[in-house]
This record gives structure tokens, sequence and C-alpha cells, in this order.
């Protein structure tokens, strides 16, 4: 592994039993997780963007060791933290830290803000009194909120100014490593792009690594060195971000790709979208081979059958699709590229 | 896959009276004793079968407007100060819960910001909607529970059935929303007021339930007020928008106008900073400062402070009024001497 590499995670599995409540109404189980693998490499943020459901939250919460995983190992600095308990976890968890995506759920309601963003601080970085204030102030300015909210409770905020005091919670250990759980979808344009520029900022200078999981793709590419891509639960596609977002290799990236809203006039008047029809399969009944089968418009019989397997895609990063390697061929190169930009011609019917 | 028109410019029947009418509406939050304004003078109409989309700035009281129209605002941190909500002729305004319990889930439904505020942690989601369908209708409990899981495969939810005895905690963000969502159109409202509710959804599962609010609007001529941060899902899905800053409404338009040509230099600064209009991995341009605290408002333009065509003696005296006609507003004094960029211009 090379020595740039911060967190990684080897092969992950997260299995969530369907048997819940107190009558243990059997539901089947989950494949939250389905072999994942991807690296945090230094001073770089890998955006991690996919269909709602397909594992995003629990990818961050088993990096951070917030949650066992079912197998697989977690590798911080090369060691082996997968089977970390209390005392040691204690040790990570100031190294690292997430902004959940619920803000509602994961601030303390009987908690004021300035005492939600200083508790870490004085747990972490021992300030307290003045210094502890002091960088709580600033911390409330970095992320656009006034100091006078440091009285308020949770709910008197309006929701993106929850959102922000999560962010400033999280900021205030000062981590290495930060997971941002929609961190910023619900914040309008001007201060998403305060606090974009602020993680930027804090990533040139300190060098700050970020996994960056949002459904919102031009957010992901602006922020983002590398870009994953989940469906049900497995990694479709890997690579350099503008790779991803200019030549999609997988056909659920394009579709991805396609469904972004526009906002200039010009651009929507000319696009046409490519809404994906069909259920996505049940995580509890996943499909035999390719996760996105049922709804894939190249899908061909080992489509069906096998799994395919990560292959190297030109221009960097890889991808999980058989059109990449059994698919048609044109004078011996792949279709699977070509393949999307027909498809838009395609199907505007 | 299907390809689908991005957006169908719908007749929008005039003439008859509107479905939700907010006259000159004032309400003041109580903070640590004090009466402070979060909403200033708001005049909005939506029609039957109507989008009207809702931005503007966090905490410039967009959640506000929204429960205030579903009478949700506890009195207990609140104080009306003037005008007056009607929703099809019923008033909202000083109305106790009972009273409302009327107009909550048939006439109105409402799509919540966060989630979990709508969600109760203890029951299964799918017995939860089920208990929505049962107040409104009454009925059998299987009765509604069908509806109930008819109602999450039609926002998209996969394996419904199984995943209706699901706890919210059990979840993800999305699913969880998706939820809200079918718990809101349970009762087909007439009017559907929804707090950003695609935020946790990523991009294809954001145009399905685009798609599915459409459908309801044309085949039930539901009305629909979106309140979004996201200018682009606005500009492909809402007839008219408008702009809201610190509790004061400062621009109202028909979409493409509004994108074309902004007239509030808030709004043209707003289109400006669309990750669209920018580079990848430097810093996005921003708007300087920051709105202004509750309370604290500024005698004239409250966007003065940041406003790159402020003039001195002008723009801050004394308060803005609104220019324009009926369908074309907007709270610039100097709004007919300035040709300001919109979403197309870099
Ligand atoms: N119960 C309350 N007590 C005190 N202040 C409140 C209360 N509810 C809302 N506010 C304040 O009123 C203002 C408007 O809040 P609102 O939730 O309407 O904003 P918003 O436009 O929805 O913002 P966002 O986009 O962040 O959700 C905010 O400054 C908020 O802090
Ligand atoms: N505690 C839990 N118990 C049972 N199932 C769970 C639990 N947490 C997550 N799941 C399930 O695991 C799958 C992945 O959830 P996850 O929250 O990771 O998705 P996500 O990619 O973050 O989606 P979203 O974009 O909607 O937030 C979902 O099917 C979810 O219902
Ligand atoms: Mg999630
Ligand atoms: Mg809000």
């Amino acid at each position: 592994m090379s020595d740039d590499v911060v967190l990684a995670g080897i092969d992950l599995v997260k299995d969530f039993s369907g048997r819940t409540g107190l009558i243990k109404r059997s539901t089947g189980n989950v494949r939250a997780v389905d072999h994942v693998t991807l690296e945090l490499k230094r001073g770089r943020t890998l955006g991690l963007v996919g269909e709602s459901g397909s594992g995003k939250s629990t990818v961050g919460r088993l990096l951070l060791r917030l949650i066992d995983v079912s197998d697989g190992a977690v590798l911080l600095n090369d060691q082996d933290v997968t089977q970390s308990k209390h005392r040691s976890l204690r040790k990570l968890r100031s190294a690292m830290q997430m902004v959940f995506q619920d803000p509602y759920s994961s601030l303390n309601p009987t908690m004021r803000v300035g005492d939600i963003i200083g508790e870490p601080i004085s747990y972490h970085r021992g300030l307290r009194g003045t210094a502890r204030d002091n960088e709580v102030e600033r911390l409330l300015v970095s992320v656009g909120l006034a100091v006078e909210q440091a009285r308020r409770f949770p709910d008197e905020l309006s929701g993106g100014q929850r959102q922000r005091v999560a962010i400033a919670r999280a900021l205030g250990s000062e981590p290495d490593i930060l997971v941002c759980d929609e961190a910023v979808s619900a914040l309008d344009i001007s201060i998403q792009s305060q606090i974009l520029n602020l993680l930027l900022h804090l990533q040139s200078e300190f060098g700050l690594t970020m996994l960056f999981v949002s459904h919102d793709l031009s957010v992901v590419r602006h922020v983002s060195h590398d870009i994953a891509v989940m469906y049900l639960g497995q990694i479709v596609e890997y690579g350099p971000a503008d790779r991803v977002a200019d030549q999609p290799a997988h056909p659920y990236t394009a579709a991805l790709l396609s469904a972004v809203p526009q906002a200039k006039p010009s651009s929507r008047r000319t696009s046409e979208k490519v809404i994906l029809e069909g259920d996505p399969p049940s995580p509890s009944a996943p499909p035999k081979g390719c996760p996105f089968v049922s709804r894939c418009p190249f899908a061909f019989e080992p489509c069906h059958e096998f799994r395919p397997a990560h292959t190297p895609v030109n221009g960097g990063g890889t991808v999980a699709c058989h059109l990449q390697t059994s698919g048609p061929t044109l004078g011996g190169a792949s279709l699977g590229g070509a393949a999307f930009d027909s498809e838009k011609s395609a199907t505007k019917h | 896959m299907s390809t689908q028109q991005v957006r169908q410019a719908e007749a929008i029947p005039r003439g008859q009276a509107p479905l939700v009418r907010v006259d000159n509406f004032s309400l003041d939050i109580i903070r640590s004793g004090d009466p402070v304004a979060v909403l200033t003078g708001i005049n909005l109409t939506v029609h039957s079968g109507e989008v009207v989309g809702l931005v503007g700035e966090s905490g410039s009281g967009k959640s506000t407007l929204a429960m205030s129209m579903m009478g949700l605002v506890p009195k207990r941190v609140s104080r009306l100060r003037g005008g007056s909500i009607e929703i099809d002729g019923f008033e909202v305004t000083g109305k106790s819960t009972r009273d409302l319990r009327g107009i909550r889930g048939n006439k109105v439904g409402m799509i919540f910001q966060e989630p979990m505020t709508s969600l109760d942690p203890a029951f299964r989601v799918g017995d939860q909607i089920a208990e929505v369908i049962r107040r409104h209708r009454g009925g059998t409990r299987r009765d509604a529970r069908a509806e109930a899981i008819a109602n999450l495969k039609l926002v998209e939810v996969a394996d419904a059935e199984r995943r209706a005895d699901s706890y919210p905690h059990e979840l993800s963000g999305g699913l969880r929303q998706r939820v809200c969502i079918a718990m809101a159109i349970a009762c087909r409202p007439d009017l559907l007021i929804a707090d950003e509710p695609t935020t946790a959804l990523d991009v294809t599962t954001q145009a399905q339930i685009l798609d599915l609010l459409r459908r309801l609007r044309q085949d039930m001529g539901m009305a629909i007020v979106l309140i979004s941060h996201d200018l682009a899902v606005i500009a492909e899905f809402c007839d008219r928008v408008m702009v809201l800053y610190a509790g004061q409404m400062i621009e109202q338009a028909p979409v493409d106008p509004f994108f074309d040509r902004p007239r509030h230099p808030y709004s043209s600064a707003l289109l400006q900073s669309l990750p669209e209009n920018q580079k990848p991995l430097v810093e996005l341009s921003v708007l300087p400062g920051a709105p202004p605290q509750l309370g604290m408002v500024a005698p004239g333009c409250r966007f003065a402070v940041r406003c790159a065509h402020v003039v001195a003696g002008r723009c801050d005296v004394a308060p803005i009024q609104m220019y324009g006609e009926d369908a074309r507003q907007y709270r610039c004094i100097r709004a007919d001497e300035l040709e300001l960029p919109g979403a197309d211009n870099e």
C-alpha cells in the first residue's frame, strides 16, 4: 500500500439483520455494503456518490468505526483498527470526524450551540474557559453563523444553521480525516460555497483528508480529486473526478450525470433527461449478476449471470461492467464508452 | 429508460380564486423574551395546479413561512404581527390545532426539511403512514396498510412491503425522506408544501420524485410550494419563483425570465454562484458578507451592505417598496438602471 494512504477500507461487508424491534418479524438480511474497497489519500478528497440506499453512509460509518464490520478490514495509517475497542477508539476518533446526514438527530437538543461545538474542543484539545469560547466563536464565524447563536438551542435554528453547527463541531477537534455525509446538501449556494471554500482551505493548509458523500454531482466534482460511484452496496466505478464526470464508463454513472438538473436556461432547453425506469432491486434479494442489471439499457447475457470484476478504464480508475470486458466490440475496442454517446440520441425518441 | 420532456409549460388557471392567499403577513419570534421579526409583509398567492418555488439564504425564513401556512409555528415562541394566510378561503392564523385538523393532511400536506422531525423513531414507518390515512379517512387497519404500501411504491421505495416494517433508523436518509413524501401525499392534498424534499436524494431518485410530483399536479391539480436551495431544481420544476431575503420577499417572477434576467442584485448574485459557472477545486466565488441577524435589519434595503450596486443615500435610507407589475416584482430602487447578469452570463 502506498504510504500516502491514511485510511483504507479493505473488502468491507456490512449486513444488517432483518430482525428488529420487540416483535421479531423476520424481514430478511440486508447487505448494505458488499465487498467495498477504498482508500483515502492524505490531503485529498474522495467523492462518494450513488443511489439512495446504496450504502454510502454505512461506508462512512464503517471507516470511522462507528459501527462494526461484518467482514473486511479498516486500516488507519497501515495499522489494522478493525478490532480496536473503546480506549484506542477514542484516540482514533480525535483524528477522524464525521458530519452526519441528519443534523436534527445528531445534535443534542438540550445543549446550547456553544456547548455542542465546545465539547469536542475541550475533550480532544484540552481548551477551557476563554480559550474554548474564543475557539467556539471562531468556528461559528467560519461556517457563517453569528457569535450570538452560541446561546441558542438546536430547535431555535433553521435547518441550514443546524447543519453548519454540525460542521463546526466536527472541525473543532481539528481532525486529520473528515467524513462529510451530505454535509452541505441543505445549504443554499452562497453558504455552501463558503463552507466548501473553508474545507478546500483546510485541505491546502493542513492536508485535511476527506470522504465527501453527496448526491450532488456538481458539488462532488467541485471538491473531489477522485470519485467512487456506489450502487446497491457495491462500488461500480472509480477514478479521477474529471474522467468519471466527463467520460463515465458505467451505465449507472452515465444515468446519474444525465439526471443532474440544469439551472442555465440554455442547457435546460436543449437537455432531455434519462430517467431510470424500474425499481432498484431489493438489497435483501440482490440480483445474481451485475447489481445494475435490472435497470441497465445495455444488459446482455453475462450481466444476469456473473458479477463483473473491476477493470481499468482509459483515462484512469476502474469500472465493474461487462460491457468493458466482454461486451460488443468494434475493431477490437469496447463499445462501452461509445455506447453512452449514442445513448443520448438513441433515447430521444 | 424513457425520455421525458424536461418542462411542460402548463396553463395556470387564472381568474379563479387562489388556493393560497398570504396577505401582508408578518411574524415575530420570541427570543429570550423579546419579539424579533422573522417575516415582514409577505404577499403570496398560489393557484390550484401551480408550482411556486421559494428560495433564499439559510435563515431567511422559508421554513417559518411554510410552517405558518400549516399553522405549525408554536404559539409559545411566536407572535403574529399582522396580515393573514388563507387556504381555500379558510383563515389559518390564530387557529388552534383542533381547528386546523380539518385542513392538515386533506387540504395541505407538508414534507418537512428534516425527515426525522415528522417520523416517530418508535414506530414502523408503514404503521405511521397508515395512521395518517386512518385519521383522515377511517377504514380498516388492513386497508390503510395496503394503501400505505401503495404510497411507498408510488415514491419508488423498492421492496415496499418489507420496508413498511422498518423503523426509521433502519432506513437510509433518502428512504426516510421518501417515507415522509409518501405520508404527505397519502391523503392527496390540494396543496403540498415541500421543504427541501429532494435534498438528500441522489439525482436519479430526485428526478423520479419530481416526476411523480409533476404527475400528481397534472392528474389531480395539486398545487405545490417547493422550498429548495437548489436553483436548478427550481428552474426545472417551478412555474414561478419567489426570493426571500432576511424575512422579506425581494423578487418574484415566472421562472424563465427570472433565470434569464433577474431584477434584484441578490437574485443575480445567487445565479452567478451556481457551481455550473465555476471551475473545479478552486475557490468558489461567493457573495461576500452575511445576511443581517434577526431583528438587526438596516433602515433601507436589507441587502444594501452586501450589494455591489449600492448607492449611499438612496438605497440605505428608507424601506424599499416592491416595484414592477403583478407577475414580476422586485424590491430594488435601482432595478430599472441595472442590467444584471442571469444564469447564463459568466
Ligand atoms: N423557535 C425559534 N426560536 C428562535 N428563533 C427561531 C425559531 N425558529 C426559527 N428561528 C429563526 O428564524 C430564522 C428563520 O428560520 P427558518 O427556519 O424559517 O429559515 P430557512 O429559510 O428555512 O433556513 P434554512 O434554509 O437554513 O432551512 C432563523 O434565523 C432561525 O434561527
Ligand atoms: N441500522 C440499520 N438497520 C437495518 N438496515 C439498515 C440500517 N442502517 C442502514 N440500513 C440499510 O442499509 C442500506 C444502506 O443504507 P445507507 O444509509 O448506507 O444508504 P445511503 O447510500 O447513505 O443512502 P442515502 O443516500 O439515502 O442516505 C439501506 O437499505 C438501509 O435501509
Ligand atoms: Mg446516507
Ligand atoms: Mg428551512
